[in-house]
């Protein structure tokens, strides 16, 4: 257990200091949200009512761009046989290893939430649930990004392959978090479509480490 | 038990096996499909709302219970592979995952076709069509992902993760009509209380059903045949150039 939490903090202190990653993740959140007005239009009212929902495509394309990289970089630095050489399980480290990443995603998107509601104009009452929806959601993308990620390691041109793989499984997770915030805007109960994506990250949360591990053991 | 999967997963047998089944697939398939289409063209009543659109349902509905039924089976085949390394269930699952899109696409194109004129429009995104949709795009998925891999036993492996974890998605097909108020009209065939669709119209549908799994049948074989084939001659290859 000390052992975990020793890797755990050694992981998210790697993410926290790859600045590179960070600002790239921030700027390129930030530029889909810059675009989205020029291709819509700029009429305030049409924003207001997509801005949720535009929030979580950046936040999509976001992950899918971070995701492509995540055991790949590994795999070449050949921590990816120290990972699997290590005393503790290989579904533990991966754990970690996901975590910090997760944390990463989250404090990026956290950042830019609440400039890019300004610039969308979002209702600030939809702010909370919005929030809600990524924290819920945004941890399922990742550990899905994983297991296609470790599938796919051994192929080392695999971002469009990746995007591929992921939309499948994504669509569930944004018509649920966007069906909550679409119900929040009309006044409606968002219960059931949390409890939805709750759900299903707590069946992914505990079963994508394994698959991860066997997706990388047989690379 | 495996000695019975050894026994018939064995490739030299399989290919004699395979040999037989074939026209035996085939010729089943035609008779089904010549029965099938003349009772649902000619022999069936038109819907007493829709009319005769209601005839695209014998195309419409097999379609897409033959597509969900060789997902299921390429998950089932991909979770004996794993454990057991056996060749033939991937040979099995490269096989088969074009056959599954193309039904799997020929539902999705018939039930838009079937929209326009119930429906009013071409696409709804309602669970039903939005589950069926993603069950395309896992077909595809696993097409790409599969032959991007130049060693086959990598490649399997992959695409066996791929499969399993995209067999969540089955039951939310079957069930998407009864969980989510829909378009989509509910199950009307198998269900509890007995099936609600007419008789005579009931048999044109199960002998077009019949059609289809034999059609997939006799195609699938054909392709594993090709498939294993292919393989054998990739390792004549290799050993006679000595790499």
């Amino acid at each position: 257990m000390r052992c975990f939490f020793r890797l755990l903090c050694y992981d998210f202190r790697i993410q926290t200091r790859n600045r590179a990653e960070w600002s790239s993740l921030i700027l390129f959140f930030t530029i889909v949200i810059l675009l989205l007005p020029f291709t819509l239009g700029p009429e305030p009212e049409l924003l207001r009512r997509l801005a949720p929902g535009l929030i979580w495509l950046a936040a999509i394309l976001m992950s899918l761009l971070s995701l492509d990289r995540l055991f790949i970089q590994d795999a070449r630095d050949g921590s990816l046989d120290v990972m699997m050489l290590s005393i503790l399980p290989l579904p533990v480290v991966v754990l970690s290893k996901m975590l910090a990443q997760c944390g990463m995603m989250l404090a990026a998107l956290f950042t830019m939430l609440i400039p890019a509601s300004f610039l969308l104009g979002l209702d600030s009452a939809l702010l909370p649930v919005l929030a809600l929806t990524l924290l819920l959601g945004v941890p399922t993308l990742v550990f899905l990004g994983g297991v296609m990620g470790a599938i796919t390691v051994t192929l080392h041109r695999n971002a469009s392959l990746l995007t591929v793989l992921l939309v499948p499984f994504y669509i569930p997770i944004m018509i649920f978090a966007t069906g909550a915030c679409d119900a929040a805007a009309m006044g409606a109960s968002i219960q059931s479509n949390l409890l939805l994506l709750g759900a299903i990250l707590s069946l992914v949360l505990p079963s994508a480490p394994f698959v991860i591990a066997s997706g990388l053991r047989q690379g | 038990m495996q000695i019975i999967t050894r026994y018939f997963l064995n490739p030299g047998r399989f290919l004699q096996l395979a040999k037989y089944l074939q026209p035996i697939c085939a010729a089943t398939c035609f008779v089904c499909f010549s029965y099938g289409l003349y009772l649902a063209i000619w022999n069936s009543p038109p819907d007493y709302q829709q009319g005769e659109t209601v005839r695209i349902m014998y195309i419409h509905v097999p379609a897409a219970w033959v597509g969900i039924m060789i997902y299921t089976a390429m998950a089932i085949a991909a979770g004996i592979g794993l454990v057991s390394r056996l060749a033939m269930t991937d040979i099995f699952c490269v096989a088969a995952a074009p056959v599954g899109a193309v039904l799997v696409g020929l539902c999705l194109i018939t039930g838009s076709i079937w929209g326009r004129p119930t429906w009013g429009a071409w696409w709804v995104w309602d669970a039903r069509l939005t589950s069926v949709l993603i069950l395309f795009l896992l077909y595809c998925g696993y097409i790409v992902l599969r032959s991007s891999f130049d060693d086959h036993d990598r490649g399997s492996r992959a695409g066996a993760i791929l499969l399993i974890v995209g067999v969540v998605n089955i039951p939310i097909v079957r069930f998407s009509v009864d969980w989510w108020h829909t378009l989509h009209q509910p199950a009307s065939v198998l269900r509890s209380s007995g099936s609600a669709i007419a008789p005579e119209m009931l048999k044109p549908l199960l002998v077009m059903a019949l059609a289809y799994c034999f059609y997939a049948a006799f195609v699938v074989l054909m392709r594993m045949r090709a498939v294993l084939l292919a393989r054998r001659i990739e390792v004549a290859i290799m050993q006679d150039t000595g790499l």
